[in-house]
């Protein structure tokens, strides 16, 4: 089943029209990538879905019931839709493990209970030795799995994933791309993925939805897009073609 | 017993023995002492409700005099005009400054007013209460309204000219209840909400939390609180006026002491009216009566607050976590040094 169905999705800032009449099917289970270049309008569709942005048109349905276009973000997190964000957001002055409490009070009011789920989340990101220093003392790449750890804690369906592998070193992507994996295989959790690091999002994804000035010039499976011409063309250039063969 | 005592959260042991701390000072100090007590407890109360909304969901009032005269001239009106008790009273004037509360704060936050803009709305609502006090008939326009005293002590009037010290009883079972809330609020999922709103709104909302529903229920239990404190206020100097209620100095004096002491802290607003609080009162009397080499100050109104503000600024540029904030890190560099010292003095001997 779909769980998520972006309708001719639209979204203009003044004459700009960052995303153009956009539209997709997610499946349950599903781990769909989502590339292009800078400007394509990639995160104004994320936040078009995670409901900080109202599109200008089109529909957002959520499991095929529930009509979710501008609803506000925190209500679409109830609904099991969590995110994480380009630039993180750690609270900073809260223990690690606080920070991701934060998530898991969505779910339950029991300040134990939310303990016990965010410490799960913690360790399962593989921050569990620095479960207690300040969010502040974090690295980068502490930063992106807290950000993980924050949006897993609230139990979601759907994880929108905005470029966690920006600003890690080789090592430190290939083991963020394993996480991920994780999240899918193990908690079955669906995933939309923006990323630029090609190799990781071509392995990582079902399917690869490309965006180019707003506006969706393809979809489908990593091989097929890979060898596109539209999309060679507009973002992945010749030596991509080369480096992978 | 002691094992028990063990198993209480640390937050609450302290609140207890700040309990038997507070039952035991009245007993051990004069008149004027007794009077600087009172002004430090009430003024770490008002610190406290200040606290919740300005330290923990980092919503900085500066015009917190808006909650607290409401609170003092609801009381006021009711026992005066209507012959209601106090105790009675300052229920009502929690619940109306509450109100206002919900209703300045949804005015604010739905219109995106967000720090400095949110502070300087807040002194607006303020400096508008006071305008229209003065103008309005029911407290006595500018005029002021006067408690008459009832000669000696009441307790349904809550007036206690024979025993001074209740009021001191009064005041410390107050900010015991405002530090017992601020206890529970930091350990449930309100206090995260709010903690989560402070450092950053967009995360915190896109992790479910409805950050304007909370914003409101900071600005609310704060306004709250401050309006008892207002009430508790007014029964003890048995007058009141559109300034004494609604004017800036309340406003400021407010948030002085969590920020001298520590903002979003439990302990910040008492550390720092036990620090400001005795301070401006020993400097008014002072002022008063002061040396004859300083005979010129005499009588000069004015000095605590720069003294105040030399501290403020002090405070700001090296402390800016307050004291209480720097506190637990001085003790622990103090601690880890003697414990360096220990290990370099073993070496030595070994």
């Amino acid at each position: 089943m779909s769980l998520l169905i972006v309708e001719n999705v639209t979204k203009r800032f003044g004459g700009l029209v960052a995303v153009n009449d956009v539209s997709f099917e997610l499946q349950e289970g599903e781990a769909l990538g989502l590339i292009g270049p800078n400007g394509a309008g990639k995160t104004t569709l994320f936040n078009v879905i995670s409901g900080n942005y109202l599109p200008d048109e089109g529909r957002i349905i959520y499991d095929e019931r529930y009509d979710i276009t501008g609803l506000k973000p925190h209500r679409i997190c109830k609904f099991g839709i969590a995110r994480t964000f380009q630039i993180v957001k750690p609270f900073a002055s809260l223990s690690v493990v606080d920070n991701v409490m934060v998530g898991a009070f969505l779910r339950t009011s029991d300040t134990r209970e939310a303990e016990r789920q965010a410490r799960d989340a913690v360790e399962f990101v593989g921050l569990g030795t620095q479960a207690d220093i300040p969010a502040s003392s974090l690295t980068t790449a502490g930063r992106k799995r807290l950000e993980l750890a924050r949006a897993l804690a609230t139990a979601p369906r759907l994880l929108l994933l905005d470029e966690v592998m920006a600003g890690l070193t080789p090592t430190e992507s290939v083991k963020i791309v394993e996480l991920i994996r994780q999240i899918r295989d193990e908690r079955g959790v669906t995933l939309l993925v923006i990323e630029h690091v090609m190799k990781a999002i071509m392995s990582l994804s079902d399917r690869i939805a490309v965006l180019h000035h707003g506006e969706l010039i393809a979809i489908d499976e990593p091989s097929v897009i890979a060898r596109d011409e539209g999309v060679v063309e507009a973002y992945l250039g010749k030596e991509f073609e080369l480096a992978d063969d | 017993m002691m094992e028990r005592l063990r198993q209480i959260p640390r937050d609450f042991r302290y609140l207890i023995a700040l309990g038997v701390v507070l039952a035991i000072v009245p007993l051990l100090l004069n008149q004027f002492l007794l009077s600087v007590a009172i002004q430090t407890v009430y003024w770490a109360f008002l610190g406290t409700s200040w606290n919740i909304m300005g330290g923990y969901a980092g919503q900085f009032s500066f015009g917190h005099a808006a909650f607290y005269g409401i609170g003092a001239y609801t009381s006021t009106v009711l026992l005066v005009d209507y012959g209601i008790s106090p105790w009675l009273g300052m229920l009502v004037g929690a619940a109306f400054a509450a109100l206002f509360g919900l209703i300045i704060g949804y005015l604010s936050f739905q219109f995106g007013l967000k720090g400095h803009f949110f502070a300087l709305a807040t002194f607006a609502f303020a400096e508008m209460l006071r305008l229209v006090s003065t103008e309005l008939e029911i407290v006595n326009t500018s005029v002021g309204i006067h408690i008459p005293p009832v000669g000696g002590d009441s307790w349904s009037k809550m007036q206690f000219e024979n025993t001074p010290e209740y009021y001191f009883y009064v005041i410390a079972l107050f900010l015991i209840v405002g530090l017992f809330i601020t206890i529970i609020i930091t350990r449930s999922k309100i206090g995260y909400y709010f903690q989560a709103i402070r450092e950053d709104e967009e995360a915190a909302a896109a992790l479910g939390v409805d950050t304007l529903r909370y914003k409101i229920y900071a600005v609310m239990i704060s306004a709250a609180m401050a309006a008892i404190g207002g009430s508790f206020f007014i029964q003890f100097f048995l007058f009141v006026d559109p300034s004494l209620a609604f004017g800036v100095a309340i406003s400021i004096g407010v948030l002085l002491r969590p920020i001298v002491g520590g903002v979003g802290t439990i302990w910040g607003p008492l550390v720092g009216a036990l620090l400001l609080s005795p301070l401006a009162e020993f400097t008014r009397s002072f002022v008063r009566t002061p040396p004859s080499f300083l005979s010129f100050i005499e009588g000069r109104a004015g000095v605590d607050v720069m003294i105040f503000g030399v501290i403020l600024i002090v405070i700001i540029i090296f402390a800016p976590e307050g004291v209480a904030g720097i506190a637990p890190r001085l003790w622990r560099r103090y601690q880890t040094g003697r414990d360096v010292d220990e290990k370099s003095k073993e070496t030595v001997a070994a």
